[in-house]
């Protein structure tokens, strides 16, 4: 029998200790941290000085001196955004095609790992996997090289189907009812195989136990399904939907400077994009510094209202 | 427990070393005004004047000049991935021995100039020379004005001052703030295929309706085949090519703004005549004479058409077809680009294509460059002589071309490009230019390969001022202080924006014409009455 362990006498607790002590007992384990540690001071926390230029009126010449130098103007960068009518349409723009991307893009990889994970034929499931994470490899550029060769009015593969139904060819990134369509399904054929990795990883670490006690108890596969493997990956799935809320307002840059033109900035101009235009453009870092200082804040407001939803829901949040 | 033994202890620490020791080198780069002046970086070997390895050998390095090679220029076939590097380093050693002065030539890429030029200044790496709106820039103090450098300058002055030009680039106190590129210029001419139209029996079109009859003809016969001819090409992501080349021809006051009876200078939107235009250029996109997908083409797709020979007529900027016809020929043997003198007039019957003002964008010097009478000297030194002008443009002489043939070549500036098999090279693409614009370029006759003559050369000589075949603006030599009406005007923005999005929407017919007075209402919305004002009062005070 285990005997318990008894607390200890006071004169027996260890003397407290300084934090240099534990600092040079583990100095080994210190410097391995310290590359990691710079890294994360010298470009992420340092840099984050610079955001006080979305306070004073900076020009891009100016150079390290003039985020000094340069004279102040408190929130007046803020009140030209807002007092823009084209503020809400970039505000809803960035929402949109992010929750239009969450809503779908977000079960996508689950539900594939659900699907692959049923799969008993390792060959087929190998070449399901290896098809579905290819697309993760080609860079942006070619895929919107794709896109735009797909639906080109010049003999793209979709017109050329449309013209055998006897139907008009239509310049579909160029009309604002199809763009964020494209966006969309683009962006999900890219990224669901290399999505479900990190699920089926999640998979693999349910105990088979319980699979095998369902079985026993007559449980059919969607049960299994719907009561193990769902409630076993939802940890994983709660940290990757607060990590994919956290990049909401990205929206996906680069897929849309790609894709977009003046005929669709009407629902395809993101706030990203706005900001992209203005301040390598046309040179107003300041005034794009405080768009960009709004963007953050909204995303950390959303990170934070998930991260204490998915507590509420009784699952694993990010801290 | 011991997690590692020493061995794997020592590795790891030591990786962990690299890894800090590289962060730290990453972070601490100094400013590359030596990499701007290394020869190594332009492909230049070790023999290169200004090399910062070897201070022994050249003690002397000469001054160098940072140019960012944002002009346009070199745009020609084969240009696409910049100049061969031995081929530049020639020309910028023939300059280093003729003025004393390296040329660090940086060509801009072919699409996102603007981007790379505006991390370029912002990077705090040498730049010294680029090409611009002054309006931008000379409030904050980043330019430098020329005044006094020009006293050192006698052959740029003289080669802009018969043009006119310099009132473009100087501001009310009467500082200089660059050198000229632009005149006033006919550049966006209506430009139809002349093998096309012979082979429809029809000539030049000397009417709008002339011009349509062509180009529904054109797109029912489809000589490029596969459905896949191009009747009309413009520039993309705005109208602005479209009105230049047509708008005048509809609105009586041309393409630009206009002086309202009530003395207030309005936006060309507001004028009369303008809601026909955007319904001729609508019934062309819907029936197809305009190509669905133009609007959302940048400009190297636009001359990528043009060079394949897929293009029935154009309305775009000049040199998207005369720097592209010898590619067309090439592809579409007995493919040529008429040129029509007399232009085409419109409905109203005035001509349709309005003429291009000059404009406020030239050559800048830095306000930080560090040899700024260098720079000067490089600038006059290659206005100074037109073969000098000629090395910037198109290379060395007898490397990359030479004089023709003909009788009285040189005194005719007669040239043609050196073709491989003679022994010449193709892979320089004015890197090093600095004197664009017509002063200098008007002079050259260039030839190509195949003896014919050049049309780009042809157009800048004979047709870029054929003001005859124009509407004349009224506003022709009033240069608005763009600065001023963005520090004047707080919607300006909204209003552009507003502008180049609907007028789109109404081309392609996502927005329908009848909502034409929405759009205007909604340009009020956005502060109109606030751009009226500060254009009226620029107007006042400039005329």
């Amino acid at each position: 029998m285990r005997q318990q362990r008894q607390p200890a006498s006071p004169s027996l607790l260890p003397a407290k200790r300084g934090a240099l002590y534990y600092l040079r007992k583990d100095r080994f384990l210190y410097l391995l941290i310290l590359p990691g540690l710079l890294y994360y001071v010298v470009f992420k926390y340092l840099p984050m000085f610079g955001i006080v230029i979305a306070f004073k009126d900076y020009q891009p010449f100016m150079g390290l001196e003039g985020i000094f130098s340069s004279e102040w103007v408190g929130l007046h960068h803020f009140k030209r955004f807002f007092m823009s009518q084209f503020s809400w349409q970039l505000i809803r723009n960035t929402l949109l095609i992010s929750v239009l991307k969450l809503f779908w893009g977000f079960p996508a990889p689950i539900i594939l790992a659900l699907m692959l994970n049923e799969v008993r034929q390792r060959r087929f499931k190998k070449v399901v996997q290896t098809i579905s994470y290819l697309p993760h490899f080609l860079s942006t550029v070619i895929v919107c090289g794709m896109i735009r060769t797909l639906t080109s009015t010049d003999g793209g593969l979709i017109n050329l189907v449309l013209t055998l139904l006897g139907q008009e060819p239509i310049f579909f990134l160029g009309d604002t009812r199809y763009f964020r369509s494209i966006l969309v399904i683009s962006d999900i054929w890219q990224s669901v195989g290399w999505g479900s990795i990190v699920y089926l990883a999640a998979m693999t670490g349910i105990d088979t136990e319980l699979y095998e006690a369902a079985e026993v108890d007559g449980a059919s596969w969607l049960q299994k399904m719907w009561t193990i493997t769902l409630p076993g990956i939802m940890p994983v799935v709660s940290i990757m939907l607060i990590f994919r809320v956290g990049n909401l307002l990205s929206g996906g840059f680069e897929q849309i400077l790609l894709l977009y033109s003046p005929m669709v900035y009407s629902v395809a101009d993101l706030i990203s994009t706005y900001v992209y235009r203005e301040g390598l453009v046309n040179m107003k870092y300041s005034f794009t510094t405080a768009i960009d200082l709004f963007t953050s804040l909204v995303a950390m407001i959303l990170v934070l209202g998930t991260n204490w939803l998915a507590k509420k829901a009784g699952q694993e949040g990010i801290w | 427990m011991h997690l590692l033994t020493h061995g794997k202890k020592g590795a790891a620490l030591l990786c962990s070393a690299v890894l800090t020791l590289s962060l730290l080198a990453a972070c601490g780069e100094a400013p590359s005004t030596s990499s701007a002046a290394a020869p190594s970086q332009t492909g230049a070997s070790s023999t290169a004047p200004a090399s910062s390895s070897a201070p022994a050998e050249k003690p002397a390095e000469p001054p160098v000049i940072v140019l960012y090679q944002n002009s346009g220029a070199g745009t020609g076939a084969g240009s696409e991935a910049g100049s061969n590097p031995e081929d530049l380093k020639m020309v910028q050693d023939y300059i280093l021995e003729q003025t004393g002065v390296w040329l660090d030539a940086r060509l801009a890429p072919k699409e996102g100039a603007k981007e790379k030029l505006t991390m370029l200044l912002a990077s705090g790496e040498q730049l010294d020379l680029w090409y611009d709106n002054w309006m931008t820039y000379y409030k904050n103090g980043i330019i430098t004005p020329l005044n006094d450098l020009l006293n050192e300058a006698p052959a740029v002055v003289n080669a802009w001052e018969p043009w006119g030009s310099w009132p473009s680039m100087t501001d009310p106190d009467g500082s200089i703030w660059g050198v000229p590129r632009m005149t006033p210029t006919t550049p966006y001419p209506v430009f139809v295929r002349e093998d096309y139209l012979q082979q429809m029996n029809l000539s030049q079109p000397t009417t709008l309706e002339e011009l349509e009859d062509y180009l529904y003809k054109v797109k029912a016969l489809d000589p490029y085949g596969n459905g896949q001819t191009i009747p009309l090409i413009t520039r993309g992501s705005n109208l602005n090519a479209l009105e230049f080349s047509f708008v005048s021809g509809f609105v009586e006051t041309g393409r630009g703004n206009f002086l309202d009876s009530d003395g207030k200078i309005k936006p060309l939107q507001l004028a009369p005549g303008y809601v026909d235009f955007l319904a001729k250029m609508n019934q062309w996109y819907k029936d197809g004479i305009l190509h669905k997908e133009n609007i959302g083409w940048d400009t190297s797709t636009v001359r990528d058409y043009i060079g394949r020979g897929a293009v029935a007529a154009t309305a775009t900027w000049y040199s998207d077809v005369s720097n592209f016809s010898e590619t067309m020929r090439q592809n579409v043997p007995g493919a040529s680009f008429g040129v029509y003198e007399s232009g085409v007039t419109g409905p109203n019957g005035q001509k349709s294509q309005t003429i291009s003002r000059g404009s406020t964008t030239g050559l800048l010097l830095s306000s930080k460059c560090k040899n700024p009478e260098a720079a000067i000297s490089l600038i006059n030194w290659m206005y100074s002589d037109w073969e000098n002008y000629q090395t910037g443009v198109n290379g060395l002489k007898d490397v990359h071309w030479k004089y023709s043939d003909a009788e009285n070549a040189q005194q005719n500036k007669l040239t043609v490009p050196i073709p491989k098999s003679e022994g010449g090279t193709v892979g320089y693409f004015s890197d090093c230019t600095l004197a664009i614009g017509l002063p200098m370029e008007t002079q050259t006759t260039a030839y190509d390969a195949d003896g014919m003559l050049n049309m780009h050369s042809l157009w800048l000589r004979e047709h870029l001022d054929d003001f005859d075949a124009c509407y004349e603006p009224f506003e022709l030599n009033i240069f608005y202080n763009t600065k001023e009406q963005e520090d004047n005007i707080p919607t300006l923005g909204d209003i552009n924006r507003i502008i180049n999005e609907e007028l789109a929407k109404f081309l392609t017919g996502d927005r329908p014409l009848s909502d034409y007075d929405n759009f205007i209402a909604e340009l009020y919305g956005a502060g109109l009455d606030s751009w009226i004002e500060e254009h009226t009062r620029q107007y006042n005070q400039l005329s």
